[in-house]
């Protein structure tokens, strides 16, 4: 009886206290809100291609991907031929198709020159931090597919050739987020795909990639925006973004 | 290891129902839950076994599935859950009885298939433990309910505190009805928000060894993120991830319940 007794008074003043403690937070408006003005902002994001021969031609020096800037002085890029990531929650790159490695320094400037053929690829890069003002943006695997594919009597591809993307720094809610870029007008009716898996979850979006000018040029241009609402952006174990032509 | 332990639990449960068979003590229950708030929908269907394994112990595990309609109609939130629960009867003395009961709920993950795109949120684990003192009166119950929710959900931790009233025994007709008033209070980022949830229930026999029970919830400024039937799909508001599944907490909502219960 006097167990059951401390038990319950316990239980009693325990709930009290908690409840008062939370008084301090107000008392009946809605959840706390989410922190703000913490987003990461890329702008700068481009690649600049030639065509050379039968071949793309990405000089090394002229092209930033996509436009981050890593807490690393070089990050490892490693190329694969063609999908690697045709589930991207389940699937890993073969080793069968591995192709090559290029860097990227720290302000995202492509180190190495690429030579690539008509077809379909994917660059991996892995265990990348990206650091702006003091926020904070790390994911274990990161990847980008993308084609190269002839178009009249030239080489097209789906790499951006401008790339803008504001996304939560970890711990920030996804919303008020984007990602958008601008590739070759052959890409128009083709579509991209982004996939997120973090600690809370996964975004899993499929957009149109549409015809538009920019600077009197024609491109084929794609646009995520994330959802009002949370949730809060964990740790990235996987980011994979995906271009493909019609 | 996860699995380890469901088959222990099950092995557990099956053996306990063997022994509440000879007694006779089985209950089974299958509830249907549907709401709707600003034209959107909520559809929740949920089966459980409850095993008495003694004159004062109960085991108990269910099943639920969770769909959340939005206002187009093709955006929905599904998920699903089990929870297992054990109920003690802790003390008796004359017409007064003190319980204690605690329920796990394993929610499954949550998946917003909208117009935008799919979208995934980390299954939450809801833990809840509850004191219940009843006392009986003249052909009434009534009682009072002190419960405490720990809710983890991928990075996120909320806690509810719950005070809940009740009295059991009003009849109406055949019907028993029992009413309950309870208030909530939700921590969750070092915040904290009332939130109070009144229910009336009516019990109705309508066979051999069957009873019918139809009610219904109200909370006018939403529900909290556990502690009440529903948690399976509230415990995802940690996530504040949007109007198919915040309008459950932060709009005025309730549901209607009709639950069939066999004892054995």
């Amino acid at each position: 009886m006097v167990k059951h007794g401390q038990a319950l008074a316990v239980l009693v003043i325990g709930w009290a206290v908690l409840v008062l403690n939370g008084c301090g937070g107000g008392g009946g408006g809605g959840a706390a809100p989410p922190p703000s003005a913490q987003h990461i902002l890329l702008t700068n994001g481009r690649v600049v291609v030639e065509q050379v021969g039968r071949e793309v031609f990405i000089q090394a020096g002229s092209s930033q991907l996509p436009g981050v800037g890593f807490d690393q002085d070089e990050v490892e890029v490693k190329l694969y031929r063609g999908d690697a990531f045709v589930n991207p929650r389940t699937d890993a790159p073969s080793q069968e198709n591995f192709l090559r490695t290029f860097r990227v320094s720290r302000d995202g400037t492509l180190r190495d020159e690429l030579r690539l053929p008509e077809g379909t690829y994917t660059a991996v890069a892995e265990n990348i931090r990206v650091v702006q003002e003091g926020k904070e943006f790390r994911s274990a695997l990161t990847a980008y597919v993308f084609q190269v594919f002839p178009r009249g009597d030239r080489l097209g591809t789906t790499l951006p050739k401008k790339f803008e993307a504001k996304f939560p720094a970890i711990g920030t809610v996804i919303e008020d987020s984007f990602v958008r870029f601008l590739t070759d007008e052959g890409a128009a009716g083709g579509t991209a795909r982004l996939f997120v898996q973090h600690a809370n979850g996964t975004v899993d979006m499929t957009r149109s990639f549409v015809a538009q000018t920019e600077a009197g040029e024609p491109v084929a241009a794609v646009s995520f925006e994330a959802l009002p609402g949370g949730p809060a952006l964990g740790n990235v174990s996987r980011l994979v973004l995906k271009a493909f032509k019609p | 290891m996860r699995r380890f332990w469901s088959m222990l639990i099950l092995a557990l449960l099956l053996s306990c129902s063997v022994r509440a068979q000879e007694r006779e003590n089985v209950r089974l229950s299958t509830t249907w839950r549907a709401a709707e708030v600003e034209g959107r929908t909520l559809w929740v269907s949920e089966q459980s076994v409850a095993l008495r394994t003694d004159a004062r112990t109960e085991l108990q595990v269910g099943w639920q599935r969770f769909v959340a309609k939005g206002k187009v109609r093709t955006n929905r939130f599904s998920t699903t859950a089990r929870w297992y629960g054990v109920e003690r009867l802790l003390q008796v003395e004359g017409e007064r009885q003190v319980k204690f009961s605690w329920r796990r709920l394993e929610g499954g993950e949550g998946v917003a298939d909208v117009a935008e795109g799919l979208f995934t949120y980390v299954a939450p684990r809801v833990e809840t433990a509850e004191l219940v003192v009843l006392q009986n009166g003249q052909g009434a119950t009534q009682g009072y309910r002190l419960s405490y929710s720990r809710t983890r959900a991928g990075t996120e931790r909320a806690e509810t505190f719950g005070l809940a009233l009740y009295t059991a025994g009003v009849s109406v007709g055949r019907a028993l009805v029992t009413l309950e008033g309870a208030v909530y209070a939700d921590r969750h980022r070092g915040d904290a928000v009332y939130r109070s949830v009144f229910t009336v229930e009516a019990a109705l026999p309508v066979g051999r060894n069957l009873q019918a029970r139809l009610g219904g919830a109200f909370a006018p400024k939403g529900f909290p993120s556990a502690g009440t039937p529903v948690e399976g799909l509230t415990a995802f508001t940690v996530y504040r991830p949007g109007s198919l599944v915040e309008s459950w907490r932060d709009r005025s909502a309730g549901y209607l319940n009709l639950q069939v219960v066999l004892a054995r």
